[in-house]
């Protein structure tokens, strides 16, 4: 699909912010995420139409979260949106899997995408965390996540992402720190190389909560 | 130099006792294993506690499967397999011949931030895994303790005691992890002392 049809459709215009439906400023995210560190990434501010991510948080605010914990992660985590009935939850995951949405990241990622996506919400709380690991798993191309809080650096939840050793293929320094920030949304491309962990929370009283999943090939 | 006179609580080297240990090895239906609470002596902990401090505590950093410090800790592990005692009920309670075995230990520190996470690159061998707890103070709350599984999805907790042994007879697929230490533990640290005997 022509990425002019894309950003003039229905759907962009309802659900994206009016500075991304712009082909220059998609020229310009394209060339960030084609020249980011330590693996391709690409951070979104403000993407969605605020009365669109506030309806979206209402409803996420409602769904029943099953708490889950391993050696690997303790977080509370929502089924597939599909799976939910909320209305609006099914319509941003139909969103998230038009063909349009789809053009729209295949063009800034270079990818071919199917219409297989992961939709699901997630909570972190006070010591909930996700540790480091490459998130590979049958055909992910692309994992994504919309903030729908803000966390400061000393309340933890940050997403960092690590380097990675060639000849070991193992993780070792964190080069990039992205913080939750209410309505961003951050896409990076799934390797065996990319190596990412959500830090600690280390508040009280604030959640990190977000709407993340997987695009396939 | 013979320590045996006081390392091991009186109570756990009694015949009787014994005995009563091995029923209860054996009839865990989870895993073969024990968790014995006050199992060493005060004195003898508290000589190990001031051992610990002054041991050299190297990086031992593998992201994607544990995060810790460790160190030989060749004192404790001496004293440990010279002591008659305690090698003979570990040979009762497992019915085992510790010569034909071969032993490793180590002592693992972890911090605010470290973890050990399960890894198929872990040793499957069949054998004998004993877990000393040396950390005087610790809540649970704060990550840190043992959770073995079996790789049914099936968890078995070992909670966290001060100079507790606990022995679990390591089958295949029986792995643990250490749950991560959040950030209430502050600045303490959980020492694990680990031992593994194998073929």
């Amino acid at each position: 699909m022509d990425l002019e049809n894309i950003i003039s459709s229905d759907k962009f215009i309802k659900w994206v912010q009016e500075k991304y439906l712009n082909v220059e400023i998609i020229e310009k995210y394209k060339k960030d995420y084609d020249g980011s560190i330590p693996f391709k990434n690409l951070n979104l501010r403000d993407f969605l139409k605020n009365d669109m991510l506030e309806k979206l948080i209402e409803e996420v605010m409602e769904i029943d979260f099953e708490y889950k914990i391993s050696d690997l992660f303790q977080f509370a985590q929502s089924q597939d949106f599909e799976y939910l009935e909320y209305d609006l939850l099914k319509e941003f995951k139909i969103f998230l899997k038009s063909e349009e949405f789809l053009g729209y990241i295949e063009y800034i990622t270079d990818l071919k995408l199917s219409k297989n996506v992961d939709c699901m919400s997630s909570i972190y709380s006070d010591t909930d965390y996700l540790l480091c690991h490459d998130d590979e798993l049958d055909g992910r191309k692309i994992a994504f996540m919309l903030y729908l809080t803000s966390l400061d650096e000393k309340d933890g939840g940050q997403l960092y992402l690590y380097d990675a050793d060639d000849d070991t293929n193992s993780p070792v320094n964190i080069i990039k720190k992205i913080f939750p920030n209410k309505n961003q949304l951050t896409l990076f491309e799934v390797t065996e190389k990319s190596f990412h962990e959500v830090g600690e929370i280390i508040s009280e009283d604030k959640l990190r909560v977000s709407i993340s999943g997987w695009f396939y090939e | 130099m013979n320590e045996g006179n006081y390392m091991i609580e009186k109570n756990y080297l009694e015949e009787k006792a014994i005995k009563q240990i091995k029923q209860q090895y054996d009839n865990n239906k989870f895993m073969k294993s024990i968790s014995l609470y006050g199992f060493f002596e005060d004195k003898f902990l508290n000589r190990i506690i001031d051992e610990v401090d002054n041991e050299l505590f190297e990086k031992d950093h593998s992201l994607m499967t544990h995060r810790r410090y460790k160190a030989s800790f060749e004192k404790l592990g001496n004293r440990i397999l010279e002591n008659g005692d305690f090698l003979k009920l570990i040979e009762e309670i497992c019915e085992i011949k510790l010569e034909k075995y071969s032993i490793h230990y180590e002592l693992h520190r972890y911090k605010i931030g470290d973890y050990k996470i399960l890894s198929d690159g872990d040793n499957n061998k069949k054998g004998i895994e004993l877990i000393i707890d040396l950390t005087p103070v610790w809540d649970d709350e704060n990550g840190g303790y043992l959770i073995y599984t079996n790789g049914d999805g099936e968890f078995y907790e070992i909670p966290s005691s001060y100079g507790s042994l606990t022995i679990v007879e390591r089958e295949k697929n029986l792995q643990y992890f250490v749950k991560y230490v959040n950030h209430y533990a502050k600045n303490v640290p959980k020492y694990i002392f680990s031992i593994s005997i194998e073929n």
